[in-house]
């Protein structure tokens, strides 16, 4: 397949990504903050149950944020191969 | 035991807002995705997009997922409401509860028998007052048996909504989740 990057729609693409991904981090830590309180207020027979189902979706969202990182991550680290092989393209017409 | 209905009420209005911001987001999060596609198309980039599928299904399911968590929280609070706004009981206490009750009734039966013992035909003017009395006592006991029987009723009431919300809590799935390996789209 064809190398097909253009940067400039990818660096704005990332700019937004990355909006989307901080908010989505402060709704993941407010997450946990809702889970804490419910956890306070409701003490029974189940609360150690309902706590660990909690707590595999709170490390759950670790994973998610990782992952939804690493996007980020893959296409900075694209954009950056595409940019230096621009580099390396034009250096080679430069000297022919 | 204890369970706040108010203050879990204002945690389920907070949930249902993050929840619905946060669906908003990672739709938005997604489509920003996939419209980059238009801008990046070569073997990693097609790799990465079909990737990013299963990731968005992922964390589609994983609102499904405080989803049930949330189905949990509104079921306790819609079956504990029905006792009151702040509960507070010792759920192990039940037994003593009952049987310190039972030891009072048991008292007042036999103050009763004392009663119904007594020889009171020599006395009419008395025998209408401490006629009287033992009624009271009656009434008395009837008291304490309503009271008891409907502390008998809420501790099992309260066994029960434990018991649903137990097997509630064991439906909920959580699918763990691996973290992506980026060399492949790199």
């Amino acid at each position: 397949m064809k190398n097909i990057l253009n940067d400039v729609e990818i660096e704005k693409s990332i700019k937004k990504i990355t909006m989307y991904k901080e908010k989505e981090d402060l709704i993941l830590d407010d997450l946990k903050s809702i889970f804490k309180n419910i956890n306070y207020n409701y003490n029974c027979n189940n609360k150690d149950n309902l706590e660990s189902k909690e707590n595999d979706i709170i490390n759950k969202t670790k994973t998610m944020a990782k992952n939804h990182s690493n996007n980020i991550l893959i296409f900075q680290k694209n954009l950056q191969k595409y940019k230096d092989t621009s580099k390396k393209v034009a250096k080679m017409f430069d000297n022919i | 035991m204890q369970v706040n209905i108010l203050k879990m009420k204002a945690e389920i209005n907070k949930l249902n807002n993050l929840i619905e911001n946060y669906e908003l987001t990672y739709l938005n999060l997604y489509n920003e995705i996939n419209k980059a596609s238009s801008f990046w198309q070569d073997n990693n980039a097609r790799n990465y997009f079909k990737n990013i599928e299963i990731e968005k299904r992922n964390t589609k399911r994983f609102i499904d997922e405080v989803n049930s968590c949330k189905d949990i929280y509104k079921f306790l609070i819609e079956k504990y409401e029905k006792l009151g706004n702040k509960i507070s009981v010792n759920i192990k206490n039940k037994d003593d509860v009952v049987s310190e009750l039972n030891k009072y009734l048991d008292k007042l039966q036999s103050i009763i028998n004392y009663y119904d013992n007594l020889d009171l035909s020599f006395c009419p003017n008395e025998r209408i007052y401490l006629l009287n009395e033992k009624d009271k006592l009656k009434e008395e006991k009837n008291q304490v048996n309503n009271i008891k029987d409907g502390i008998k009723e809420k501790f099992s009431y309260i066994e029960e909504i434990e018991k649903q919300i137990s097997s509630k809590i064991a439906k909920i799935d959580i699918e763990i989740l691996k973290e992506t390996d980026i060399k492949g789209f790199i």
